[in-house]
């Protein structure tokens, strides 16, 4: 008995807590170390350029390519991980590409810890060949995700309108592309102007405003099929489509009524329902990710300021939420329902900032003068909007981590982006 | 016995001890997502459109507006009531206007000031007599600016009605 | 009868081993601190305490249980923070001063050489936090208020060896930054310079809060 009373009290071996507090920081991204792909050089080459553009455009790692390593640091088969310290790597990824035949490729790759000393994980992807870019986007999204625990976003698809010219005729493009702005395709081409795109939730319906008709009128288009169809049929102009998160409904700015005001369509039934009712302008509406709230733009305060309704209390008036600058519009909320992401005018130029809920001010996020229709990524991090530069427009991207990142245009001029959801 | 149990227990523990120290690799498989995209080119409707290619030199008239307003000037007054007299004097005219934004600001903001600044131009019309039939309003927000350019010269060019 | 009285004795033995074994994991034990007496040590006439110059910001709990003996211990600690020299010197000048009876000097001394280990505690403490600190990047865009906390396993070469996420800041990217800070700084190199009982008592297991306001 004595043996097991005394085994008993090594086990109560009690041990100090010490509390200590941290306040301060100072900078430093996750670093990772990729090597080269085993398997075929051509495609391997590409797959690991476009994993380093892609954490790199996440604002939160930087990238050691295999031209900046030694060889493989393994030693005894087992990677030499105490090396990968001192070069200050934390994470090293290997990977492979296996085509078994020409329909089917397979990358598979690790991920190790350099200060765990281990594996971290392992994964395989199958694609097929002529998909090389999206395979290496979920290699990067994996990877993204086995670090922050946050979803990646690099092989979600954004849509932008581009305006360019044929001969001395203006066409009007609304395109779809991957996250990076690559691999661009044209769902609608049209000789009138194409404004607000945006995505349904189950990213495979679009809706934006068309003005092929003579006016503003707004369009619902499957992505596979091309099939579209006019969303609200009357003779009066409509514009500012957003989806509910659950899909079934529409909201729309409608002018019958002699001044912009925001209904609710119902997809189904297609009844109307009005929202507001002031004789301003009242536009740009955008749901909350719990679909209980919308977020619009009224001027009834005599400016452009952001307004919510609780759409269970709809009869009640809207909650201004913008205070500061003398312009505030096409807002939206953060994923996480923590804040807002909106257009601000400050001292004539106009900017995109951020405002969370449970703090009185906004944070201007962009720095050029004439920064327009924000954008959220789905996990939140990133934000996409269209700048002007010297007459053209672009799209430029900013990370809540302070990164900044430009997307490559092809044609014309570019504007309007909006992110799809989660393809994976 | 005792002893042969004391062995089995510190089997036990040590097992248990390393088994709950290897943490575990996280494994997946997935397969990439596959979709289909298809374009679509809009055929024009022929008769509906303002054609807005050229420079739309047949306007009859023009009024121009402040930054983020829409309220008319005096000068503006003026050329509305040349417009009232033109549509009294001819009495099948109809009209359409046809309301602009520069480019500053939200595209959607701009298209619904647009349409005040049409329905400004067709409420001072009407109060002046003209018929509600007679004058039809479209908003083209910062769609179709008159100059490109982006400086106060071409912006305050751009905020406009048309008078068609 | 021999035989069952071996098999009971052997089973209690065995859950025993077991149950405290998980607990040990669980991180039951993980509560009070078992001050054990300090050997005698000599006292230092001349206490003198070099404080490192980054005091004010710095929030810092020892957990102990309240004993008769502990408690002015205790309060010699928390007042000593921001003006060191001048209270010790005054606690041993009151001590001085004082009729002797030889069981309260004896007490003092035990306190006395207790805080000189605290005293110690305090400089790998700090050094501690500045190490982090030095390694810890905030990310951006966030909001103000938020906190977290992470417990960390430091073995006696002042390698860390485990960390966990004890209590979220409801923010993803802010729990990683402090995760990260972690990470990146591995080892603790001083932790050479520190006397065994030290680590025993304070640094084998801590908890760090992550408090930018």
């Amino acid at each position: 008995m004595k043996k097991i009373l005394y085994l008993f009290f090594v086990f109560l071996n009690l041990n100090a807590e010490l509390v200590l507090e941290i306040t301060e920081s100072s900078d430093n991204p996750y670093r990772i170390a990729i090597h080269d792909f085993d398997g075929q050089t051509l495609i391997s080459n590409e797959i690991s350029s476009i994993i380093k553009a892609d954490l790199q455009r996440t604002g939160e790692f930087s990238v050691l390519s295999s031209n900046e390593l030694l060889a493989e640091e393994t030693y005894q088969g087992e990677l030499n991980y105490k090396n990968y310290r001192l070069l200050g790597v934390d994470y090293i990824l290997k990977g492979m590409i296996n085509s078994k035949d020409e329909m089917n490729i397979t990358v598979s790759y690790d991920i190790y810890d350099s200060v765990k000393e281990k594996k971290i994980r392992s994964s395989k992807i199958y694609g097929i060949p002529n998909k090389t870019r999206q395979l290496a986007h979920y290699v990067s999204d994996g990877i993204y995700e086995e670090i922050t625990g946050l979803k990646g976003v690099s092989s979600t698809k954004m849509l932008y309108v581009s305006e360019g010219l044929v001969g001395s005729a203006k066409v009007y493009k609304l395109m779809l592309a991957d996250a990076d702005g690559m691999n661009e395709q044209t769902l609608l081409k049209s000789n009138s102007a194409i404004i607000s795109p945006s995505w349904s939730p189950d990213s495979k319906e679009i809706a934006y405003v068309s003005f092929e008709t003579g006016l503003a009128k707004v369009f619902i288009q499957n992505i596979a099929t091309g099939s579209r169809e006019v969303a609200v049929k009357n003779k009066y102009q409509i514009s500012s489509p957003a989806f509910s998160p659950d899909g079934k409904f529409l909201s729309l700015t409608l002018y019958q009524d002699g001044n912009a005001e925001i209904y609710i369509l119902n997809l189904e039934n297609k009844n109307l329902t009005r929202l507001t009712n002031h004789y301003s302008i009242d536009t740009e509406s955008s749901w909350s990710p719990d679909g209980k709230k919308i977020l619009f733009t009224s001027g009834r305060s005599g400016s452009p300021q952001l307004y919510e309704i609780d759409l269970l209390k709809f009869n009640t008036k809207p909650k201004r939420l913008t205070f500061d600058g003398s312009y505030n519009a096409k807002a939206s909320y953060l994923p996480s329902n923590e804040g807002i992401v909106f257009v601000q005018r400050n001292e004539g130029e106009f900017k995109i900032a951020l405002k969370y809920f449970n703090e009185n001010f906004s944070r201007p996020l962009t720095e050029s003068r004439l920064d327009e229709s924000p954008s959220i990524s789905p996990n939140g991090n990133v934000i996409i909007y269209a700048i002007k530069e010297d007459k053209v427009g672009l799209l430029a991207g900013v990370t809540l981590s302070g990164a900044k990142f430009r997307l490559p245009s092809s044609s014309g001029e570019v504007r309007e982006p909006s992110w799809s959801g989660y393809l994976r | 016995m005792y002893i042969q149990s004391n062995n089995r227990n510190i089997f036990y523990v040590s097992f248990l001890m390393f088994a709950v120290s290897c943490s575990t690799t996280n494994n997946t498989e997935e397969s990439v997502y596959n979709s289909t995209v298809s374009s679509v080119e809009v055929s024009v409707a022929e008769d509906s459109i303002v054609s807005y290619d050229e420079k739309p030199i047949t306007t009859s008239a023009v009024v121009y507006f402040d930054f983020d307003k829409f309220t008319l000037s005096t000068k503006s007054i003026q050329t509305l009531k040349s417009v009232v007299r033109a549509m009294n004097d001819n009495t099948d005219m109809v009209i359409t206007v046809s309301g602009h934004a520069d480019e500053r600001g939200t595209r959607e903001y701009n298209l619904a000031l647009g349409q005040r600044r049409g329905d400004a131009v067709k409420d001072y019309l009407l109060l002046n007599g003209i018929n509600n039939n007679r004058v039809t309003v479209k908003s083209f927000g910062e769609e179709y600016p008159l100059v490109t350019g982006s400086n106060d010269e071409s912006w305050s060019k751009n905020r406009r009605a048309e008078i068609n | 009868m021999q035989i069952n009285t071996n098999y009971t004795i052997a089973s209690i033995f065995s859950f025993l081993i077991h149950a405290s074994l998980i607990l040990f994991l669980v991180g039951y034990f993980y509560s009070e601190k078992k001050v054990r007496p300090v050997l005698n040590n000599p006292i230092d006439v001349s206490l003198i305490f070099e404080q490192d110059a980054k005091i004010s910001p710095m929030k810092k709990t020892i957990k102990k249980p309240i004993t008769q003996e502990n408690y002015s211990e205790k309060k010699i600690v928390s007042s000593k923070i921001p003006t060191t020299k001048t209270n010790q010197s005054k606690e041993f000048e009151q001590a001085v001063n004082v009729i002797p009876d030889i069981r309260r000097l004896i007490s003092e001394e035990k306190n006395l050489s207790n805080n000189e280990q605290i005293n110690d505690a305090d400089k790998f403490s700090l050094m501690i936090i500045d190490t982090i600190e030095g390694a810890w990047l905030k990310p951006k865009n966030i909001q103000d208020g938020l906190v977290c906390d992470l417990r960390i396993q430091i073995n006696k070469n002042g390698r860390i060896i485990n960390v966990s996420l004890l209590r979220s800041s409801g923010n993803i990217r802010f729990d990683n930054s402090a995760i990260k800070a972690v990470n990146r700084v591995e080892t603790f190199n001083f932790f050479s310079k520190m006397d065994a009982k030290i680590y025993q008592s304070n640094f084998k297991n801590i908890m760090l809060t992550f408090n930018p306001s």
